[in-house]
């Protein structure tokens, strides 16, 4: 099986009112392709920072990290990959259709393709009809939902998505469900983080838990949740206490 | 739009700081229009500044200049863009000026420069709009009652028309205001009261009264004694050689004188544009 | 070249959407419609200074636009957080950078273009004379300097915030037309450490003013030679190439952090 993303040994230090902190610390993990995988903690411990450093937009000061074989610094990397972050952020004076055809412009996509992939992705999403209606005008969920299509417009191996659900009602929260079932249906990986741990135990086969900047646990979702435990108690027992736990063994 | 915010802030600035620094030897009735109240003294510098453009218009968009050091390739390039040396406009074309000291006149009606000058080249065109130009003397004085030197420009317009008991009667309020009118440069003042004293000399010698004539042209001498023209016309009044007639002749000289810009811009090596000699005195020799 | 243009596409959306061109068009026609039925002495209006007055306010309104176009463009992806999606795809730095660049570059050429027009067509409807081809020749090079401007906003906007880019540009316009051509009156006589300085000022910044025609164009001094035009083309490519290249020395490893919610 290969390896959609592979971080080793990886640490981000910024400095802050004159002091340095330590946002990762000799973090590794390995996603394997076709996973979805849930990348677990709690605020301030180093998720988003390590999502940034896998999209190149913050270089790491030790380690190295590779999605898809290539190295995070090289923007090949990010041919295949798809993004979507946590507020879903897009040009208010675009319309829908107009954002899709920005995103596929930076893919260099076919003309053709293009508008054929435009039209699958409004219907997968539920947006065809409000396609040609400024974005400025969008629900929360509609928001979230175009910027999913955005970050899919490339049909990417890797889709990164950061707290894909946040602020979505239920409906909203089960279409991106269906979606990322679909991806895994095909076989892509998904690198999801989220506070929504209930909606990580519906749809992650693997999860990582960072503290402090450190992997304080990895593994299957079956292997390191016991029986009689739910992922919330599991994820508030683990982050309560320090040390790496893998596949079910601290 | 920031930028305007700015703008609207550094013209405030520039109010309040004028309004702060208001010269003590001129203080010009207030105004009550609005814009009078809004800008204060600024009025004044705005008025003075509108009416230096319609100079640089009169120069073909060229201003002053002056000494500087040779920086190379920036200032060659400049001199290609910007033009440096200076044309005059002529003919229909003056009249491109005319807006400038309209505005001028608006932002500052004490700006007499600005008045004189629009009545003067509105004047001096070929299709002659005199009642135009004394139509802007009339709101000169009415915006400023006690400036001896709009009634001696409406002089030199009427003599320059031949309409000689009006201006007759010009000379003789403006000679009355001379000596209450402030603001004006005490030496160019002197050399106003000699041309008031001229002018009312020469209109007695067309009236018929030597007598009196002579008056005016011994006072200007006293203000203007190299004024060797003036000398030689009281010695001939004083010896019976000038008679009525050559004042009649130096009349029908003035009124075919056309006015060109060449004249009225004088070009010399320290003051490359200087136009204080603007309204060049009546040649009463006939010369 | 297609994700730069994809870029300056985005840039040429959000600036007809968001309307400051056509509000800043309505201004410079009302003023114009103003100008005219200014009655000057009762002699009627002249076209002079309308041109003049019209010229003034399309160079001062593009002006504007650049700066607040170019030095607000990665800011607001900032602070939009759009930057982060943008950047997740196989983008550069330097193709964001040149498609901002290239993109508010075009339209406010086009925007200038639609000014001068407007500004030309009205003072000859007013039986105003001037020449095409001086006004041609303005237009190419007022384009030059606002190509060197968005650049230079550009600049700035890479390690500051819109507020203080916009502000920095503002300074070094003011600079560049009101000091710098008083810089050679100033060192008559001067001598030392202060004509150094002064000398160093006068070569070192961007001469803007150099890209201001309309002197020429309103008193119908005729087209600048071709040579000067020429190096006035070139200097403005140059000052272009130079500040963008700055621009990709602020950027090319700038980090992005997500405050609070990282």
């Amino acid at each position: 099986m290969s390896i959609a993303i592979d971080i080793h040994d990886l640490s981000v230090r910024f400095r802050e009112r004159g002091h340095t902190v330590e946002a990762l610390c000799g973090v590794t993990l390995s996603v394997n392709a076709g996973e979805v995988f849930g990348f677990l903690g709690p605020n301030g411990s180093g998720k988003t920072t390590a999502i940034l450093v896998l999209l190149g937009f913050v270089m790491p000061d030790e380690g190295e990290a590779r999605i898809l074989g290539e190295n995070v610094r090289n923007p090949i990397a990010r041919e295949r990959i798809g993004y979507l972050p946590e507020k879903a952020e897009t040009y208010p004076f675009l319309t829908g259709r107009e954002l899709l055809r920005m995103a596929g412009g930076l893919f260099k996509m076919p003309r053709a393709a293009l508008k054929k992939r435009i039209e699958e992705l409004l219907d997968q999403v539920y947006l065809s009809e409000a396609a040609d209606r400024r974005i400025a005008t969008y629900s929360r969920g509609m928001l979230q939902r175009i910027g999913l299509a955005q970050a899919l417009i490339n049909d990417p191996d890797l889709l990164v998505l950061d707290e894909p659900t946040g602020g979505m009602d239920s409906l909203g929260r089960m279409e991106i469900r269906k979606i990322i079932a679909a991806l895994r249906a095909r076989g892509k990986t998904v690198f999801f983080s989220s506070h929504e741990l209930s909606e990580v135990e519906l749809v992650c086969d693997h999860i990582a838990i960072i503290k402090d900047g450190r992997i304080a646990a990895r593994g299957a979702v079956s292997e390191l949740v016991p029986a009689a435990e739910s992922l919330e108690q599991y994820f508030l027992r683990t982050v309560m206490r320090s040390g790496t736990r893998t596949g079910g063994a601290v | 739009m920031a930028a305007g915010v700015l703008a609207s802030l550094a013209a405030l600035s520039f109010s309040l700081a004028c309004r702060l620094t208001t010269d003590p030897s001129f203080t010009p009735p207030a105004s009550t229009s609005l814009l009078g109240r809004l800008l204060g003294e600024s009025r004044r510098a705005i008025g003075d500044d509108l009416f230096e453009q319609a100079e640089r218009y009169f120069h073909r968009g060229v201003g002053h200049s002056r000494k500087a050091v040779s920086m190379g390739f920036f200032q060659r390039l400049s001199d290609e863009v910007q033009p440096r040396v200076p044309e005059h406009l002529a003919g229909g074309d003056i009249y491109e000026m005319m807006p400038w000291l309209r505005f001028a006149t608006r932002m500052d009606p004490h700006n007499v420069d600005a008045y004189l000058g629009a009545a003067f080249w509105v004047a001096a065109q070929d299709d002659g709009h005199q009642q135009h130009a004394l139509d802007i003397l009339s709101e000169a004085q009415r915006n400023n009652p006690d400036d001896y030197r709009i009634p001696l420009e409406r002089a030199q317009l009427l003599i320059h028309h031949g309409e000689l008991h009006k201006a007759a009667r010009a000379v003789d309020l403006a000679l009355v205001m001379w000596e209450n009118t402030r603001g004006v440069d005490p030496g160019q003042k002197r050399l106003d009261r000699a041309a008031l004293l001229n002018y009312r000399g020469f209109l007695h010698e067309l009236d018929g009264r030597p007598a009196e004539a002579l008056v005016c042209y011994r006072e200007h001498l006293s203000i203007r004694p190299e004024a060797d023209g003036v000398r030689q016309i009281v010695q001939g009044i004083e010896q019976g050689r000038r008679s009525r007639a050559d004042a009649e002749r130096v009349l029908g000289a003035f009124m075919k004188k056309k006015i060109t810009p060449d004249e009225y811009c004088h070009h010399d090596d320290d003051h490359p544009h200087d136009h204080e000699t603007a309204h060049s005195p009546l040649d009463l020799s006939g010369h | 070249m297609r994700r730069v243009l994809t870029i300056a596409v985005t840039v040429w959306r959000e600036l007809l959407r968001r309307k400051e061109i056509y509000v800043l068009l309505i201004m410079l026609a009302a003023m114009l419609y103003a100008l005219l039925s200014v009655n000057i002495f009762g002699l009627g209006t002249t076209a002079r200074y309308i041109m003049d007055l019209g010229l003034l306010m399309a160079c001062f309104f593009t002006l504007v636009l650049t700066v607040t176009i170019s030095s607000r463009q990665l800011p607001d992806e900032e602070k939009m957080g759009t930057i982060y999606p943008l950047l997740a795809k196989p983008l550069t730095r330097v193709e964001l950078l040149l498609g901002k660049w290239l993109g508010a570059w075009s339209i406010i050429s086009c925007a200038s273009a639609v000014f001068y027009l407007l500004v030309a067509l009205v003072v000859r409807a007013y039986g105003g004379s001037f020449e095409w081809r001086t006004l041609a020749q303005g237009w190419v090079v007022h384009l030059s300097g606002l190509g060197a401007l968005a650049a230079m906003g550009i600049a700035f906007s890479t390690r500051m915030t819109y507020g203080a880019a916009a502000s920095m540009s503002y300074v070094v316009i003011a600079s560049s037309f009101c000091m710098l051509p008083r810089i050679p009156e100033m060192l008559v006589g001067l001598k030392g450490a202060r004509a150094t300085v002064l000398s160093a000022v006068y070569y070192l910044f961007p001469h803007f003013e150099l890209f201001d025609m309309r002197l020429r164009i309103v008193h119908e001094w005729g087209m600048v030679p071709w040579t000067s035009f020429t190096i006035l083309l070139s200097y403005g490519a140059v000052l272009t190439a130079l500040f963008l290249f700055v621009s990709w020395l602020g950027y090319r490893r700038k980090h992005f952090q997500r405050g609070a919610a990282l």
